[in-house]
């Protein structure tokens, strides 16, 4: 027993030793825990290094999926395989939309953010105004595809995980308010530092910005010419200053590396996909106006396995025709598809055939024919053409009426599908026949359909706004501006 | 003071040997006879007194003894021995087990050897003959089917393709590693799997699980500690299971060193490939053309066509591409060993080759070992030991799933009409042949024009001291390195499908781990019936990666791959992270009569990667094991042996590194199908918002575990069964909750989830037969778990665990058992009808849950046979139940390849009824290329996974050449590995999974096919 005692006192020192130590060993180890600071990503970044990635993602985002889709509804493309011959049969599931949507929000609109944000709280007002413009550009091109959105509570990150979805006769008022505030701030243009070659789109030119801004206005006004028929007239008489020249383009041009490529580029070339052919539709009808647009608008046949070797030839849009080893159809070509090509935001020449609609609806057509032909004269100067001899066709020649307006800007918008869909949204034209094959019993989509992520991740709020419904009859929904 | 000095002094063993005595020292080590191994906790006591002393954890011992004393060792399980002090005063002891008893001892946590009847919780051991018995290249797969509880899924047959090892069916954590911890020889080593994991779902490389660098003949024995209450003492990193695996060591026979050497030399089949058709040609709508994927063209009757692939007119007719590509696959696995012990000193040195030649031309994995063991005792008090590792793995791996330089992906759509062996693979201008464009390659293509190389070279070291000051008290320090780097390149030629500028990317990866170990020990048997044992200790981990990544985008000149060559490039990637962990435990072990014992343990730990507040956590736990036939005395009835045994701990894990703080990246906008930009853009930099919210009040995820168990032995230990049940809680779980992007992020790192799973794990071992010349002996292994996700997040029911970014895709369900399969399905009235469109298609839903992943149950049979010197032993494993979506049997009905398209023909009415009118549908259609294109659901295409598989068979014969004196036996045998599968699963192997090791398991689409192997090994002991 007394040697029991003993080693226990000896344990006990043992053991009060081996604590010391320890507690010796972690209090200098305390400090080593202190390494949790991310070596490989900053904490904060200044907002010049924002813009460039919201800009470029903006452009990237659009020309990708925002062109895929949307071009094949108004059969710019046709798709041959794989999810382009999906898109040409309507059969667009909520999953494929899922990539756009998040980059949208997560990419360009969060970035957009934070430098209203930190604009903001600095007083750089240039970076706030350019910021909130290309904001209300994003929201805009969402809102068009999807209707109702989440708009007011969205991008607070954390601050709310599941943000409710706003009506679109909610959003556009906000979005023109959104829009004069942008402006109203690059006029004000106050605070110590501005865009310069950061901004990708203007290289710092606050006064493009300006027509931007006002360009845009005039769009979605314009957008709502089946629900407030007045409203873009209205606006073009207060004689905003607009794009009105190739030069005041909004555009996001693309480098000469792969990793600066442009995304039809990348889609068609780089990642050696080659699904997109694109659709018979637009290639017949300017092949009927000999239109010297074509071969820059379309590659020729590369390979000779089904001896068609240098034509210029589409598939019919939703045409199961696999065309892998692209022996059949044509690609999208060099205007817009080139490795730096750029995707076009909004153009001069779009400017002007908005100019047209809307005098040719308020009845002035002189001033709607002058519109109607600038527009055609911008789209091919800007592609390095000459607009004379085809603009003298019987067919081309200003007819007074609104097909022929939007025939023509539709063909002028494969710069840019997803307006071209709207423009056919409100005006049905150009005339389209659906796809023979198709999942939406013949209904050519009116928007997209919810993307599974939402109905996964926010299925609450989609719920208690829009509603969850099969994707096929989501598709054929219509959007706030799109009555019957 | 002076004797806090000492004993700090002690602790970082500079101390010399101990104090003067009167009486005569003997030391020794104590080992095991059956695998040479030390024993540790061997009493011994000199004869008629009380005084004595135990062997330390390294199974050595002093004492000091009159010169005349026997020295009585004695451990339970072990024949004791009574022996005189010689008079070099050094007394090693080789101690023979007691097979009347079943006292067998195991490696537990922190390489404590124990009494299996101590424990009071499940743990299982395999020698390293066993682990052996069929060569493998992969420890992992070596395991498969001998522990129960444990889980092996080798996701494909490539050379060097990683396996995911998971126990007790992987699911505490949601979304985090949900693998076992390796540790080798009390080292904690990495089993990271760079480039198969979470992050490449869609285009993996069949790169190795890092424990896969270990060779496996250099193994002694594996043990598998299950629960919590097994591995509470490895801290967060335990919390998964613990495989521990122990290298050999020194040993003589004789007096005189051993020399072993082992040669296996096999051939590799593909175990099973699809069903394909060889009736129709490539085409669509009946006609023949080439450029598409599709198999929808004319039926082969002989035909004239043009060829674009031949750029001739060809006469159709059914090749064999399958077997004209794949070639029969060789490994080869020598290894050569050296060992001896003697008094003071024992070393064990190994080189060890292996090579994997893959049934895909042109692909390879060889590993080479060098392996150093060695012990010493300085004095009678102070030992070391080191143990070495150099390894070396290199190879060309596969490319695996949506990569268009996965070779099966073009190899098993490929038309029966493309004769691959004489179109070749390459145009005189360079441009690429193919039957079909886009991005899946000529599989020649890929194997001669593309590969992805890695080289990696590990250094595994381990130093170790203890010093034994007094009978009762000994100090030990384990100081373990594992450091690698991967150096890895990928290249794609010019004209490679989805790089058609080429593409070249050096890709290297470090990784580095110290880990830092002190224990105290104090072992005192109080008197005749308690027992004390305590231990305390502290540990030290910090794990480093770094990688940089270089990717040329456009090469110059084809067929270099070279950086020089490249003319553009991305810009270049780099990645760090550093994560320490400190942790103080301790353990007390109380035993009475060594018949009921108590264990109690306490672990605190900090970590680096949680915020300041809580990154100091504390675990406990709990576990006593009550040998009841000691008890009561019925150890010479039927049942010679009875225990029962019950444990509960609490472990904690903590988060990856930088998930507390948010941050900015360096922007990458890509849209899923191409590259994207990666900035800087030009000269313009750009960042984004990084799209996962980080946490700064992140906690620790936590488990409670509860198992209890039972251990019997029947007729004279012919009969032995442990069975065990155990029910865990998991909560706190750190996770990067997908949120909508419409918060404009698409996660938030939170404290999220809670998942319960419960089960019950069995082994059985008969020895049916056994005679003085024959002996029959039977393992069963039996498994069932079942888990359930109880809660996700508020508004979240649903967390993705991995998959294709759309369909399908694995989650953790709310109200589900861990993984559900979710993808679209058909669409159905109420009256579960499904819905068909007017043109006879059935209408499709996405997001529909089509299965859980999780087995209902798994369990394996090993037999062996002994018949004097000849040896058959087999192994048969099974999975019965849980769901696979085999993707594909999908795109082989796509493609129209497979046998099940020979009815594209036959008129056919889709089961369902009309979406509108609710009318059984009549619309007769033909299941051609629209068909598929339409009508294809991955609903069609999830399937009960329940296989049997006959793993593994080895049949050898062992001769004994005791005249001679060079050669002491030679064991020759032939082997097989994956002989036969018995599956419902059309077309794959269901054990294939595409998703890689992560916790998206339960897809398979294109995987490489897992192959059978025949071979001959001979093993000859010097």
């Amino acid at each position: 027993m007394k040697k029991f005692i003993k080693i226990s006192n000896k344990r006990a020192k043992t053991y009060l030793l081996t604590m010391t130590m320890v507690l010796a060993l972690l209090a200098s180890c305390k400090k080593n825990l202190d390494i949790n600071a991310d070596p490989n990503n900053p904490t904060d970044v200044p907002v010049s290094a924002l813009l460039p990635t919201a800009e470029v993602g903006l452009g990237f985002f659009l020309g990708g999926d925002g062109s895929r889709i949307p071009g094949s509804f108004v059969q710019y493309y046709a798709g041959h395989r794989g999810q382009p011959l999906l898109y040409g049969q309507y059969n667009v599931n909520p999953s494929q939309t899922d990539n756009f949507w998040s980059n949208m929000y997560t990419v360009t609109l969060s970035d957009l953010k934070s430098i209203i944000d930190k604009s903001n709280a600095d007083g750089n007002q240039a970076y706030a105004g350019v910021a909130q413009i290309l904001t209300a550009f994003t929201f805009s091109v969402l809102t068009d595809m999807y209707g109702d959105i989440p708009f007011s509570q969205a991008l607070q990150n954390s601050g709310n995980i599941s943000p409710a979805y706003d009506k679109q006769q909610d959003i556009y008022p906000a979005l023109l308010a959104l829009i004069d505030q942008g402006i109203a701030n690059i006029q004000a243009n106050g605070g110590t530092i501005r865009p310069g070659s950061d901004d990708v789109i203007y290289k710092g030119d606050l006064t493009k910005w300006v027509k931007f801004g006002n360009s845009l206005k005039l769009r979605l006004n314009n957008h709502l010419s089946k629900v407030q028929p007045g409203a873009a007239a209205a606006f073009l008489a207060t004689n905003p200053d607009l794009i009105s020249s190739n030069s005041e383009t909004a555009q996001v041009v693309f480098g000469t590396t792969p990793a600066t490529a442009n995304p039809i580029y990348q889609f068609d070339v780089l990642s050696g996909r080659s699904d997109m052919a694109v659709s018979n539709t637009i290639v017949d009808r300017m092949k009927a106006l000999s239109d010297p647009r074509i071969p820059v608008y379309f590659n020729p046949v590369v390979n000779n396995g089904a001896g068609l070797q240098g034509q210029i030839l589409g598939n019919v849009p939703g045409g199961d025709n696999d065309d892998s080893g692209q022996n059949l159809f044509s690609r999208e070509g060099s205007a817009y598809a080139s490795i730096n090509s750029p995707v076009v935001l909004m153009s001069a020449a779009e400017v002007q055939y908005i100019i047209a609609e809307v005098q040719f609806r308020a009845g002035n057509s002189a001033a709607a024919s002058t519109a109607y032909n600038a527009a055609i004269d911008l789209d091919f100067s800007s592609l390095g053409l000459s607009s004379a001899a085809y603009k003298a066709q019987p067919a081309v020649a200003f007819n007074n009426t609104l097909q022929q307006i939007m025939e023509q800007k539709w063909i002028t918008m494969y710069q840019a599908p997803w307006e071209a869909w709207v423009d056919w949204r409100r005006t049905g034209f150009p005339v389209l026949v659906p796809a023979a094959t198709n999942r939406t019993g013949g209904i050519i989509p009116r928007k997209l359909a919810y993307p599974q992520l939402e109905v996964n991740l926010n299925a609450a709020s989609l719920q208690a706004g829009p509603g969850i419904v099969p994707y096929l009859d989501d598709l054929k929904r219509r959007v706030f501006w799109d009555t019957p | 003071m002076k004797q806090i000095l000492t004993l700090l002094l002690f602790t970082f063993c500079i101390a010399s040997s101990g104090i003067a005595q009167p009486r005569t020292a003997v030391t020794g080590v104590v080992t095991g006879k059956e695998d040479g191994l030390p024993l540790p906790g061997v009493s011994i006591i000199i004869k008629g007194t009380t005084t004595g002393t135990t062997t330390d954890a390294e199974g050595r011992y002093s004492l000091n003894a009159p010169a005349n004393a026997i020295l009585q060792f004695s451990f339970i399980g072990y024949l004791t021995q009574e022996l005189k002090i010689p008079d070099s005063h050094v007394l090693n002891v080789v101690m023979a087990t007691d097979t009347r008893q079943l006292g067998e001892v195991v490696v537990t946590a922190l390489g404590i050897r124990r009494e299996r009847r101590a424990l009071g919780y499940s743990v299982t051991e395999v020698k390293g003959d066993v682990v052996n018995e069929v060569p493998n290249q992969n420890i992992a797969n070596s395991l498969n089917g001998k522990v129960s509880g444990l889980q092996v899924i080798a996701s494909s047959g490539a050379p060097g393709e990683a396996s995911r090892v998971v126990v007790r069916g992987g699911n505490k954590s949601l979304t985090g590693n949900n693998e076992a911890l390796w540790v080798v020889d009390g080292v904690p080593i990495s089993n990271d799997n760079d480039g198969n994991g979470a992050n490449n779902e869609v285009e993996g490389v069949a790169t190795p699980n890092r424990a896969a660098d270990i060779n496996p003949d250099d193994i002694a024995s594996v043990t598998v500690l299950k629960g919590s209450a097994a591995s509470v003492l490895y801290g967060n990193r335990g919390s998964n299971g613990v495989i521990l695996i122990t290298t050999k060591s020194g040993r003589s026979v004789d007096g005189k060193a051993v020399v072993t050497f082992t040669t296996s030399n096999g051939f590799d089949k593909p175990l099973r490939l699809p069903s394909f058709q060889s009736v129709y040609a490539q085409g669509l709508n009946g006609v023949y053309s080439e450029g598409g994927s599709r198999s929808y063209g004319p039926r082969i009757t002989g035909q004239t066509v043009f060829s674009a692939g031949a750029n001739a007119n060809v006469t159709l007719q059914a090749f064999n591409p399958r077997k004209d590509f794949l070639r029969t696959g060789f490994n080869t696995d020598n290894n050569l060993s050296f060992s001896q012990g003697t008094d003071k000193s024992t070393y064990f040195l190994s080189v060890g080759y292996n090579r994997q030649n893959s049934i895909v031309p042109n692909q390879q994995y060889s590993k080479a070992s060098l392996r150093f063991n060695g012990t010493n005792q300085i004095s009678s008090k102070i030992g070391i030991g080191f143990n070495l590792a150099y390894i070396r793995s290199w190879g060309d791996v596969a490319s695996g799933g949506q990569s268009g330089s996965n070779p099966f992906f073009a190899l098993f759509n490929m038309p029966v009409s493309w004769n691959l062996n004489n179109y070749g693979y390459v145009r005189p201008d360079g441009r690429q042949i193919n039957f079909r464009g886009g991005a899946f390659d000529n599989p020649l293509w890929t194997v001669h024009k593309t590969f992805f190389g890695t080289e990696a070279d590990r250094i595994l070291g381990g130093v170790n001291f203890s010093y034994k000051p007094l009978s009762w008290l000994d100090f030990s320090y384990k100081l373990g390195n594992d450091y690698y780097m991967d150096i890895r390149k990928q290249f794609r030629d010019i004209n490679t499908g989805s790089f058609p500028q080429g593409s070249l990317i050096n890709d290297n990866i470090y990784r580095q781990q110290i880990n830092s170990t002190l224990l105290v020990n104090v072992n005192h048997q109080l008197n005749t019936d308690f027992g004390l044992e305590f231990t305390a200790g502290q540990d030290y981990n910090q794990r480093r990666v770094k990688q940089t990544t270089q990717t040329g985008t456009a090469l110059t000149l084809p067929g270099i791959a070279n950086m020089n060559n490249v003319q553009a490039f991305n810009p270049d990637f780099e990645f760090q992270s550093k994560r320490r962990l400190i942790g103080i435990f301790g353990d007390l072990k109380l035993n009475y009569k060594s018949y009921l014992f108590l264990n109690l343990t306490g672990r605190n730990e900090w970590s680096s990667t949680l915020p300041q507040s809580n990154r100091s956590y504390f675990y406990p736990g709990i576990n006593a094991s009550f040998v009841f036939s000691d008890a009561f005395g019925l150890t010479e009835g039927f049942m010679n042996f009875g225990k029962i045994r019950a444990g509960f701990a609490k472990t904690a894990r903590d988060a990856n590194p930088y998930l507390v703080f948010n941050t900015f990246v360096a922007a990458a906008p890509a849209d899923g199908f191409t590259n994207g930009i990666s900035f800087p853009f030009g000269a313009i930099p750009g960042f984004t918002f990084n799209p996962t919210i980080n946490n700064a009040n992140l906690k620790p995820e936590n488990t409670k575990e509860v198992e209890f168990g039972a251990e019997f032995r029947f007729w004279d230990n012919r009969i032995g069964l442990d069975a065990t049940y155990f029910h865990n809680v998991n909560a706190n779980g750190i996770v990067p909750v997908d949120i909508s992007p419409a918060s404009g992020a698409t996660n938030a790192v939170l404290n999220a989830g809670k998942t319960r799973a419960n089960g019950i794990e069995v082994g059985l071992n008969i020895t049916p037969v056994k005679t003085t010349d024959f002996r029959w002996d039977a393992n069963i292994t039996f498994s069932r778990i079942r888990s359930k996700v109880l809660e996700t997040f508020p508004g979240v029911e649903q967390i993705y665990l991995g998959g294709f970014g759309g369909n399908p895709a694995i989650f953790a369900v709310k109200g589900e058992r861990y993984g559900t399969i979710i993808s679209s399905g058909y669409a159905r009235d109420e009256k579960g009808n499904i819905l068909v469109d007017d043109t006879g298609i059935p209408v499709p839903v996405d997001g529909i849950k089509l299965g859980h992943v999780e087995p209902d149950w798994t369990g394996g049979i090993r037999n062996s046979f002994n018949y004097k010197g000849v040896g058959l032993d087999f192994l048969i494993d099974t999975r019965q139940g849980g769901f696979l979506f085999n993707g594909t049997t999908e795109l082989l009905e796509f493609y129209g390849v497979s046998k099940h398209t020979l009815n594209r023909e036959q008129d056919y009415i889709f089961p369902g009824v009309n979406e509108t009118t609710g009318a059984p549908n009549t619309v007769v259609v033909k299941r051609d290329a629209n068909w598929y294109s339409n009508a294809q659901v991955d609903e069609a295409y999830v399937y009960k996974n329940s296989w049997v598989k006959l793993r593994e068979a080895n049949l050898n014969y062992t001769y004994t050449l005791k005249a001679n004196k060079y050669v002491r036996a030679i064991t020759l045998g032939v082997y097989g590995r994956n002989l036969f599968l018995w599956t419902k699963v059309p077309d794959v192997d269901p054990e294939s999974s595409s998703f890689g090791t992560n916790n998206g398991q339960g897809a398979t689409r294109m995987a490489f096919p897992t192959t059978r192997s025949f071979g001959l090994n001979l093993k000859a002991s010097f």
